[in-house]
């Protein structure tokens, strides 16, 4: 079951964003901690999207499979997920969706969509480059990866 | 009229228009772009996640515990209703939560695409509940308004007062 959340970037967007990606988490079988992560990760998102949005809202699409939750931020300007990505950076933690997630820029005509894969083993079990030539997260996540 | 029991039996007609274009004042009681919307399909798990969704936007509007909970409860009986009338006789489709939070108010819509509400659809034993829905949402929040039409879809938009409002 998909969910797609349109929202105005900021502090009210992120905690929306926040409950509804944990709640998917939480569906598709992932420990509690990676639960939290997910929770972390789409209110960062979306608390910081501002600077990095094409238009004023951000959209996300939140994919539930097995094992796995794929948040998919659109649209997103040329640069904007680098951007958003930088914006969510904590001092001594570094880029925080990084740190939680896998992540990928997928181009679009006239902007990036920026993808955050969450799955039980965080971007520490697939460091290196992926397959589509996008960023891989080199650090494990925050929170311990139960099995 | 008792706030507490009564709501406004009005029905308006439901406008042609993409559940997730901005609203507009001539026919919704906020206009501009929502402060979020969510989409799922009408079925009985997309309850919770909308669920998580009010507690994060009332946690952000620094709602009280109880305001919340007045918050979910109203919301999650318009999304049930949507869930077991609006496809009915066919695979579950789309469901739009809109919030809109303008100064100390919010509003809220539920929206759907389904076969809607009609005189016959809404008396006479239609429904398999006890039928206490309209009015549990009329007494917790401070308006109802629905907007629907036969095979039109459906709309319900609560509105809060975030200062208390009716608990005031």
């Amino acid at each position: 079951m998909s969910a797609r959340l349109e929202l105005d970037p900021g502090p009210v967007g992120g905690a929306v964003a926040g409950r509804v990606a944990a709640c998917l988490a939480a569906r598709v079988g992932l420990s509690v901690g990676r639960v939290e992560d997910a929770r972390l990760a789409a209110e960062a998102i979306a608390h910081h999207a501002g600077g990095a949005v094409r238009d004023t809202r951000l959209v996300l699409v939140l994919e539930p499979s097995a094992g796995e939750l794929v948040i998919r931020a659109t649209p997103l300007a040329r640069g904007g997920a680098e951007r958003l990505l930088r914006a969510s950076a904590v001092p001594s933690l570094g880029p925080l969706v990084e740190r939680l997630a896998r992540t990928r820029v997928d181009s679009q005509d006239d902007g990036e969509i920026l993808v955050v894969e969450l799955d039980a083993d965080g971007p520490a079990a697939s460091a290196g480059p992926s397959e589509s030539g996008g960023r891989a997260g080199s650090a494990g996540p925050v929170s311990d990866a139960a099995p | 009229m008792d706030r507490r029991f009564g709501y406004v039996p009005v029905i308006e007609p439901t406008e042609d228009r993409s559940p997730l274009a901005p609203a507009t004042a001539a026919v919704d009681p906020v206009s501009g772009p929502s402060t979020a919307s969510l989409e799922l399909p009408a079925v009985a798990e997309s309850l919770t996640v909308v669920r998580q969704m009010l507690t994060g936007l009332g946690e952000a509007l620094a709602l009280e515990a109880a305001a919340i909970g007045d918050l979910k409860i109203a919301v999650s009986e318009a999304c049930a209703n949507c869930c077991l009338h609006a496809y009915r006789d066919t695979a579950a489709g789309p469901m739009w939560v809109h919030c809109f939070v303008r100064e100390s108010t919010l509003w809220i819509a539920v929206i759907d695409h389904g076969i809607g509400m009609g005189p016959t659809r809404l008396g006479e034993g239609a429904s398999p509940g006890l039928g206490l829905g309209l009015p549990l949402m009329a007494a917790l929040s401070d308006e109802l308004r629905l907007r629907a039409g036969v095979e039109r879809g459906s709309e319900v938009w609560l509105r809060f007062e975030l200062n208390g409002g009716r608990r005031a």
